[in-house]
C-alpha cells in the first residue's frame, strides 16, 4: 500500500501527469493512423524522450504503447485497415459493423472492453511485479542468459508468416547487435574500421527507419482508403443493456487470456488478440455470425490486447525481459537513459516503478476520455489528406532522429534501414524479430559470457542448474513447435482485414 | 487451346529470384562466421569476442538455405514475397529515401528554414497537390511545427538558418 502511494504522490506531479497525457494522446494519434503500430509510435516518439527527465521518458513512452492500441480499432472499424497490428483483428467484424450502420457501438464497446482488460492487467501488474521482482534477485547470470533465450524463441510467435523467416530475421537483428565495440574486450566487432560503427548501430534511426519510414513507402504506395460515413453522437455511442449483458463474458474471456499471454516473455498483444478471436468463436453457439459483425468478435481481442499490453510491463520491469518487440524498444531505451530494468530496478528506483504503475490507471481513464466523448476528433484526422500527412511524419522522423546527435549519419542509417524494411515487408520478412534480436542479442551474449567466466569456460554448468536446464528446456520446446507449426497450413480468418499483422 | 508449361528460363528465373532472399541470408552467415573465426578465435578461450558471432552466423546460414529452400517450394504468388512490385512503387521508395538523403545532406548547412521545404518539395513529386500555394502553405506549416515544438519548445540546438562559411 506503501507503494502505491509512493508511485500515486509521484505521477501525480504536473510535469508528468502532463507526460502521460501527451503520450496517450501521442500514442491515439498515431494508432489511429492505419498501419503506424505501437512499434512504430514508440519508435517515432522516442528522441523526444532524450530531453526529458527518464520518469517522465518512461511515463511518455509507456502511454504512447497503450495509446496506441485505443486508437488502432478506430482505423480497424472505419477504414478496414489496422491501425496496429493487434488491431487487426477489430477489423473481421468491427467493419461490418461500422458497414451496418453500427460504427458508434464498435468504437464504444471497444473502448469499455479495452479500459476493462488493462485495469485488470494493472491489478494484475500491482500484485505480481513485487514478487516476480524477489524471484530475479535469486537467478544467477546463466538463468538470464536461458530466460532471454526463451524470449527470443518466443519472439518466432510475432511472425505471422513463415516462422524460418522470423527466426531469420531475429538472428540478423542479433547480428546487428555485434557491430560496435565489445563491452568486455574493448575489440570493435564488424564496424570496418568506421569510427561511428564504432559505438554501435543507432537504436533509434533503426528502429525509425524499419518501422517508421518503410510503413511511409507503404502508405504512399498503397494509396487513400475512404472513411466509412459513421454517427458518432454521443447517443449513438451508448451501448444498450444487451449490448453489455453480451459483453460481459468475452471481456472477461479476453482478460484472462490477455494478461496470461501479455505476462509471458515475447508473446506480446497480437497473439493475445488472435487468440482471444479463435477463442470466441469457438465458444460461441453462432459461430456463423463472426467476420459479419459480432459485436463480441470486437470486444474480446481488443479487451485482450489492452490486458496484455499492461501486463507486458511485468517481465520487462522486474526481469527485464521484455513480453513484446515494442517492450524490448522500451528497454532499449530505458538502457540508453541508464537504467536497466529488472529486478534491482523494482528495490533501487521504488518511486519510479509504481508512478509508471500508478500513470497505467491515469493514462487508461484518459483514454476512456480522449476515445469516446472525443473519438469525432480522431476520425476527422483519418481524412488528413495523404499529401499533408505524409511530408509531415517524414520530416518529423528525420528531425527527431537528427536531434539526438546532431549527427547526419543518424538520418543515413535511419534512411538505409528504412529501404531494408520496405524490402523485407515485400519479401514477406517480418521486421519485429529483427528489433527485438537487436535489443536481446547483446543482453543475452553479455549474460552467457558472463555465465562463463563465472564457470570458468565450463559450457556444461549452463545445464548443470535445474533452473537454468529447465528454462533452456521450454526454449528447446518453444522452438521445436513454433516451427513444427509454422510448417503446417494455417487455419483461415476472416477476408477483407486489409492487411494482417 | 493447351496452356504452355511454365518451364525453361522462366522457370529457372523464378526459382533464382524465389531463392535470393534465403541466399542472401545465407552468405551474411557465412560471412560473419568467416569474420568470427579468421578474426577473434585467435585466442582467448571461450569467452572471446567471436563465441557469439560463430553460432549465430551458423545458425543464419542454415536458415538462410531454410528460407531458400522454403522459398523455392512455395507456389509462385502465394504470398507478397513473390508478387511483382506495385506501379510507381519503386519511385514511391526512391522518393521517400530520397527526401530523407536531401535532409541529410543539407541540414548541417542550410538548416531547417531550406531543408524542410526541400524534404517536402521531393516527396511532393509523387503527392497529389493540387495548387502551388497548397505547396506552399504544407511547407511553411511543417516549418512552423518543427521550430515550435523542437527548437522553441525542446529548446534544442538545432540549427534553423543557412550557415554561412
Amino acid at each position: 500500500m506503501d507503494d502505491v502511494l509512493l508511485g500515486l504522490t509521484a505521477v501525480l506531479q504536473p510535469q508528468l501527469l502532463l507526460f502521460c497525457l501527451l503520450g496517450v494522446t501521442l500514442g491515439t494519434l498515431v494508432g489511429v493512423m492505419p498501419g503506424i503500430g505501437s512499434l512504430a509510435a514508440v519508435s517515432l516518439l522516442i528522441p523526444i524522450s532524450f530531453h526529458v527527465p527518464p520518469d517522465a521518458a518512461l511515463i511518455l513512452l509507456a502511454g504512447v504503447y497503450y495509446g496506441t492500441l485505443y486508437g488502432g480499432s478506430t482505423a480497424s472499424i472505419l477504414l478496414n485497415l489496422p491501425g496496429s497490428p493487434s488491431s487487426a483483428v477489430a477489423c473481421f467484424d468491427g467493419y461490418p459493423m461500422a458497414k451496418q450502420g453500427r460504427a458508434g457501438l464498435a468504437l464504444s464497446m471497444t473502448t469499455i472492453g479495452s479500459f476493462v482488460g488493462a485495469a485488470a492487467g494493472i491489478v494484475l501488474m500491482i500484485a505480481l511485479a513485487p514478487t516476480i521482482a524477489g524471484i530475479g534477485l535469486m537467478m544467477t547470470a546463466a538463468d538470464y542468459f536461458a530466460l532471454l533465450v526463451v524470449g527470443l524463441v518466443a519472439s518466432l510467435t510475432l511472425a505471422s508468416g513463415s516462422k524460418v523467416k522470423g527466426l531469420a530475421m531475429m538472428l540478423v537483428g542479433i547480428m546487428l547487435g555485434f557491430v560496435g565495440t565489445d563491452s568486455q574486450t574493448g575489440q570493435e566487432r564488424f564496424t570496418f574500421g568506421s569510427l561511428y560503427l564504432a559505438d554501435g548501430i543507432n537504436l533509434v534511426a533503426l528502429s525509425i527507419g524499419l518501422f517508421g519510414l518503410s510503413e511511409v513507402i507503404a502508405g504512399l504506395t498503397r494509396g487513400s482508403v475512404p472513411v466509412v460515413p459513421a454517427d458518432l453522437r454521443l447517443r449513438s455511442l451508448l451501448p444498450t443493456r444487451s449490448d453489455l449483458r453480451r459483453s460481459v463474458a468475452p471481456m472477461g474471456r479476453g482478460t484472462a487470456l490477455g494478461a496470461f499471454v501479455g505476462a509471458l516473455p515475447g508473446a506480446g498483444t497480437n497473439v493475445a488478440s488472435f487468440m482471444s478471436y479463435v477463442v470466441e468463436k469457438r465458444v460461441s453457439k453462432t459461430p456463423e455470425r463472426f467476420g459479419k459483425g459480432a459485436l463480441e468478435g470486437v470486444v474480446a481481442p481488443e479487451t485482450s490486447n489492452n490486458a496484455a499490453a499492461q501486463t507486458a510491463f511485468i517481465p520487462t520491469m522486474t526481469l527485464g525481459v521484455p513480453g513484446d518487440a515494442t517492450m524490448a524498444l522500451l528497454l532499449g531505451v530505458l538502457i540508453m537513459h541508464g537504467i536497466q530494468p529488472g529486478p534491482t530496478f523494482v528495490a533501487e528506483e521504488p518511486e519510479m516503478f509504481w508512478a509508471l504503475i500508478m500513470s497505467f490507471w491515469i493514462g487508461n481513464l484518459l483514454l476512456v476520455v480522449l476515445n469516446l466523448p472525443l473519438i469525432g476528433v480522431w476520425v476527422r484526422i483519418l481524412a488528413v489528406p495523404r499529401r499533408v500527412l505524409m511530408p509531415t511524419i517524414v520530416v518529423l522522423m528525420c528531425v527527431g532522429v537528427y536531434s539526438i546527435n546532431n549527427s547526419a549519419l543518424d538520418i543515413v542509417t535511419m534512411a538505409f534501414f528504412g529501404a531494408i524494411g520496405y524490402l523485407l515487408l515485400r519479401r514477406g520478412f517480418e521486421v519485429a524479430p529483427l528489433v527485438l534480436g537487436f535489443i536481446l542479442g547483446p543482453l543475452t551474449e553479455e549474460y552467457l559470457r558472463r555465465a562463463l567466466t563465472l564457470a570458468r569456460g565450463d559450457v556444461t554448468a549452463m545445464v548443470s542448474r535445474p533452473s537454468t536446464a529447465a528454462i533452456l528446456g521450454v526454449a528447446a520446446v518453444l522452438l521445436v513447435v513454433t516451427l513444427a507449426r509454422g510448417a503446417r497450413p494455417r487455419t483461415r480468418l476472416p477476408a477483407g482485414t486489409g492487411g494482417a499483422p | 487451346m493447351t496452356p504452355v508449361p511454365d518451364i525453361g528460363t522462366t522457370g529457372s528465373t523464378r526459382t533464382i529470384t524465389a531463392a535470393l532472399p534465403g541466399a542472401l541470408l545465407g552468405l551474411l552467415g557465412a560471412l560473419v562466421v568467416a569474420t568470427a573465426l579468421g578474426t577473434w578465435f585467435t585466442g582467448g578461450g571461450e569467452t572471446t569476442p567471436g563465441l557469439v558471432p560463430l553460432v549465430t552466423g551458423l545458425l543464419l546460414l542454415g536458415a538462410g538455405c531454410a528460407v531458400a529452400a522454403g522459398d523455392i517450394r512455395s507456389r509462385p504468388g502465394a504470398d507478397t514475397a513473390a508478387a511483382g512490385p506495385v506501379a510507381g512503387e519503386v519511385t514511391d521508395v526512391v522518393v521517400v529515401i530520397g527526401s530523407v538523403l536531401v535532409f541529410a545532406a543539407f541540414v548541417g548547412g542550410l538548416g531547417l528554414l531550406l531543408t524542410v521545404p526541400a524534404v517536402v518539395y521531393v516527396l511532393a513529386t509523387r503527392l497529389d497537390f493540387r495548387t502551388g500555394r497548397g505547396l506552399a502553405a504544407t511547407m511553411a506549416g511543417l516549418l512552423v511545427l518543427v521550430v515550435g515544438a523542437f527548437v522553441l519548445g525542446l529548446r534544442l540546438p538545432l540549427p534553423i538558418l543557412p550557415t554561412v562559411p
